[in-house]
This record gives structure tokens, sequence and C-alpha cells, in this order.
């Protein structure tokens, strides 16, 4: 459960906002109107300016900066539009980096590593340089990144701004497997695609930083 | 974390982004090598210097007359003798030879082989010799530095000395001197009293200068000031004032090169800094990166130390290695002419090898640590910004 109280920053002004688990939740709104800092303080990597945000009852703006890192290695997991992967390494090495912060060894790191990257079906490149990989390839990689640690909350900014219309409809299934994973998801989007999807609990919509439904 | 992923994963970084560390890896050999050549050359340098101040005797008493030094009578070391506390008194005929050819001077050191010897390395060297071979013959035996300049102008064995009196003297080399004497040796012959004394022209009753062995080291101010006292034409230099030279020689010298060094450090800490102030966008993105896979600030810099350790770390090694290679097997080129242009020859020498851990343990302290804090700064005040802002970038 993710709760929301009179939040302030930046544009954001007195956001409320309750996200239930395992629900799928969009934010839409035009660029620029605060979805992707809404997004950033869900993720626990921007602090607000005033209010509260919990996490599970747990007020997350009052961590030291250790414990919410660990916190957010354990818990979220962040898919961006440019998908911000370390291009100069190999999908294992990529995934290798979100794995460090819990100190698992490598065994165990292999095995979250081949759990994830079959998951969404990309293991057979698992060595391949991120460079080399096409734009959907890069977003599968960023969502193995995101799902390796087995998040409760994912949080996708953006996911089909990058993509082609096939490689968002691939976007869409693995979205729905991780929804009947028990994710809690919220996507940042305007994309019209995801206006009639069927395993949508709840849409918020945003304009100049106020939740206007 | 656990350490051995921590590690590869530092390992794969370094080798993927290695055209990055090159570099700096580079730039940090060169410094440390640079530093540790002369760190080396200066414990090498202050071994043999203590030995040749070891070697010397107490007191060198030289005669002045209107205020030049002139050869001293060989009877006043009787008088010195008399001296309570005196241990023993030595008649020194010595001088410099001008070589022409070269356009460089020998010292020449006459040794009464029949006398007791009071400097270390004479009585050491006359141990080596075969003395009845070596005074059946005029033999004279020579520095490293005199034996290659003979060498090079076709002397091959011998040389032909010309004294004042436009006769010729011929002595034959009979041996060179030991590498480890090689600092004070190495533009240095040493031959028969008499021959050097006809090659500088001192007559035979008198000497260079007269050597002054002291029982009890706590009484030399007390001799000092009977001699002083007594003659008052007399300069005294004391072990003391040869130590004091030396020590101001090589403190002047090493400033200097101190100096040199610490202006080049300085200009590579600036570079650094500002390389790592205007950090690239890539490098900000992959900090950001980073803090929102739920690495913490620390794990962040952990990250950057041992990164920036294995790289400089490895530059010590090598720089240091280089260095011991360059002073103790090349025997230094071009640094020893820094360090010993004062010698009259160029000269052959031959380094010792004297590695004083504390050197080495301080070149790893003030490099080291100074560019590790100069990198990590920079990468600090990224890690503490909020990621969004620096994935803008």
């Amino acid at each position: 459960m993710i709760t929301i109280q009179n939040l302030n920053k930046l544009i954001l002004k007195d956001i409320n906002l309750n996200i239930k688990d395992n629900t799928l939740v969009v934010v839409k709104g035009v660029s620029g109107s605060g979805k992707s800092t809404l997004l950033s303080l869900i993720g626990t990597f921007l602090k607000p300016q005033s209010g509260s945000i919990k996490i599970n009852n747990e007020d997350i703006i009052k961590f030291n900066d250790i414990y919410l890192a660990r916190y957010r290695a354990k818990h979220i997991g962040f898919v961006f539009q440019d998908f911000n992967l370390f291009e100069n390494l190999n999908l294992y090495e990529n995934l290798l980096a979100s794995i460090l912060p819990l100190g698992d060894d490598f065994t165990q790191a292999d095995t979250k590593i081949d759990i994830a990257l079959k998951k969404i079906n990309i293991f057979h490149k698992k060595y391949q340089q991120i460079s080399l990989l096409s734009g959907g390839e890069k977003q599968r990689v960023a969502i193995a990144r995101a799902i390796i640690n087995n998040p409760d909350i994912l949080l996708f900014d953006e996911p089909t701004a990058s993509l082609d219309k096939k490689n968002s409809y691939q976007f869409i299934d693995i979205l729905e497997n991780l929804k009947k994973d028990g994710k809690t998801i919220v996507i940042s989007t305007h994309d019209i695609l995801f206006d009639n999807l069927s395993f949508i609990d709840q849409t918020i919509g945003i304009d100049d930083g106020k939740l206007i439904y | 974390m656990n350490i051995k992923v921590l590690f590869y994963f530092i390992f794969v970084t370094i080798k993927k982004e290695r055209s990055k560390y090159l570099s700096l890896f580079l730039i940090s050999t060169i410094l440390i090598f640079i530093l540790s050549s002369f760190m080396f050359v200066v414990d090498a340098s202050k071994k043999d210097i203590n030995i040749l101040i070891q070697n010397q005797p107490s007191l060198i008493v030289k005669q002045i007359k209107s205020g030049k030094v002139i050869d001293i009578d060989e009877d006043i070391q009787d008088q010195f003798l008399s001296i309570h506390g005196v241990l023993n008194s030595n008649c020194r005929v010595y001088g410099r030879y001008y070589y022409e050819p070269a356009e460089e001077y020998f010292n020449i050191i006459g040794v009464d082989f029949f006398s007791k010897q009071n400097q270390k390395y004479l009585k050491k060297l006359i141990n080596t010799i075969d003395l009845d071979k070596f005074l059946a013959k005029p033999y004279m035996i020579v520095g490293s530095g005199v034996k290659k300049f003979l060498d090079y102008y076709q002397y091959k064995g011998y040389y032909s000395f010309r004294p004042s009196n436009r006769s010729i003297i011929k002595l034959y080399i009979y041996s060179t001197f030991q590498k480890d004497l090689n600092i004070v040796s190495s533009d240095t012959i040493i031959m028969d009293i008499s021959y050097a004394r006809q090659i500088l022209d001192i007559k035979n009753n008198k000497c260079s200068d007269i050597s002054l062995d002291i029982e009890n080291l706590t009484e030399q101010t007390t001799i000092l000031d009977k001699i002083k006292a007594k003659y008052w034409d007399m300069l005294l230099i004391s072990k003391q004032d040869i130590s004091k030279y030396y020590t101001n020689f090589f403190s002047y010298k090493s400033s200097l090169f101190f100096l040199l060094y610490f202006l080049s450090f300085i200009t590579f800490i600036l570079i650094l800094y500002q390389r790592y102030s205007l950090i690239n966008s890539m490098e900000k993105k992959q900090i950001a990166i980073f803090r929102i896979l739920g690495w913490s600030i620390l794990d962040i810099l952990k990250l950057k130390i041992i990164e920036n350790i294995i790289v400089f770390f490895s530059a010590f090694i090598l720089g240091v290695n280089l260095a011991y290679f360059y002073i103790f097997v090349l025997n230094a080129p071009i640094l020893q002419n820094i360090f010993f242009g004062f010698l009259n020859l160029s000269t052959d020498i031959h380094f010792v090898p004297t590695v004083d851990m504390l050197s080495i343990f301080s070149i790893f302290l003030f490099f080291i640590i100074p560019l590790i804090s100069i990198v990590l700064y920079p990468i600090w005040k990224i890690a503490i910004t909020s990621p969004t802002e620096a994935l803008k970038y």
C-alpha cells in the first residue's frame, strides 16, 4: 500500500493518493505536468519538500541514505523511458549492478539473473553488450533489471515512448504477466495504448502538478 | 555488498573503461617513478656519504699563508701528537691533476704503504693488494671514472704523468676500485707517496695536510681550541664540517628536485580535479543509475575508492619497480649527473641497492591519498545530488 499525503515537490502541489497492493495504476498527463516527479517520489530517490510518502505504513522520508538505498533495491523497481542501462556493459553485468547492494554471492546472483532474463525472454543475449541491442530488447533488459530482486513495486516512466507498435504490444503482455505475479505497478504515460486495457485498476490524471481525476 | 562480486564488477568496469583509466595510470606511474627514483638516489647516496664520513679522520689540519692553502711541514705532526687526546697523526699527500685530453681533473692520493693508515677505505684497499707486487713496479690504483677516461683516450693499462719538472712518470694500472667505493673514488688515483710527491710537486718534508685521529670525540672541541690557540695560521676541518658540507649539498639538490616534483604533482592534481569537477554527463548518469538501483552514497564512494586504488596502486607498484631498475640496474643515467655533477669526472657510479621502507610508505601516503581524495570529492558531490537531477544532463 502506497499512501501519499499533502505532498509538495517542484510542480506537484498538495498531492493525496492511495495505491493498493497488486494494482496497476496509470498516471496520465501531458509533458511537464509532474508525472515523472511523482514517480521519482514514489521511487524514493527524490525527497518531497513537504508531506509524507508511506509504503506499507513505513514513512520512507524518515529513512537515512543507507537504509533508504537498501529499501529501494529490495522493494522498488524502476524502468525509464530511455532505459538508462550501462551501455558499455553486457546484460549480465547490468543486472549484477542491481544485485550488488543486497550482498548476494555469485551463486545467488547468477540464479536471479537467469530467472529474470528467462522471464522477460532475453536469456539468449545474456552476454551481449547493451549498445548492440535494439530498443525493444533494451527495454526488456531494463524490465529484467527492475524485477531482479523481486520487488513489490514497479514504476514505469513513459515505457512505450521509445518503442514501435510491435514492441509496445509485447510490453503490454509483459505488464499483464507482472500484474499476475502480484506486483504493484505505477505507469506514467500519455500513450493512448493504455486507455482501454482491461487489467488497469486505476487511472489518475495530472495537470500542472495537481490531480484532476 | 559481497566483496567478491563487488571486485568482479569493479574489474569489469575498469576493463570496459580502460581508455579512461589508462591516462591516469600512465601519468601516475611517471610521477611515482620520478619520486621513487629521487628517493632511491637520496637513500643510496646518504648511505655512501655516511660511509665516506665514517672513513674520514676526526680532524684535518691545513697550512694557510696569505689566505691561501699551502703545503704543511711534515715535522709538525709530531707536535700535534704531543697534544693530549690525539691518538695519531698522518701526513697526507694528495692533489688535483689536470688531465689535458679530457680537460678534466683527477684526484691523486699518495699513500705511504708502510705507515699506519687512519682512513678505513685505505686500510681496506691495502688489504686487497699484494704489496710486494704493487711496489715492485710503478703501479697505481684508479677509480672507475679514471679508468673509463684512460680507456677512451687509448691509455691501455697505463698513463704518463707530466710533473712540473717536464719529466714523464709512467704508472701502470694495478686495479680499479671496488664499486661500492665509487662515489668517493671514481675520479681518484691512488699511488705510492713518492710518485704522488713528484707528480704534484710536493717536497719530501711537506704534506698536503695532516689528519688527526682523536681518542674521545667529546674532547674534539677542546683539542681544536688548543690547536687554534697555538697555530693561528692553520685551517682546521672536523668530521662534522665535512658531514655538514655533504648534508647541505644534498639538502640543496634534494630541495630543488623536490620543488620541481611538487610543482608537477600539483599540476597533475589540478588537472585531475578539473577533470573530475567537469565530470562528463556519462559519468553523472552512471552515478545516478547506481543510486536508483539501490546503491547508497557510501556504496558509490566505496566503488570509486576501490576503482582508483586499483589504478593508482598498480601505478605505484610499477613506478617503484621501474625506479628500482633505473637506479640500481641502469645506474640512473641523467639523474646521477644532477646529483653527482660535483665530481670531477663524469663518473661510473654504481648505486648500492638501498630501499628504505619508510620512503616507500611516504611515497604511497603523499601520492595516493591526495589523489584519491581529489577524485572522490567531485564524485561525492554528484552522489549527494538527486539522481533525477543528474539524469537530466
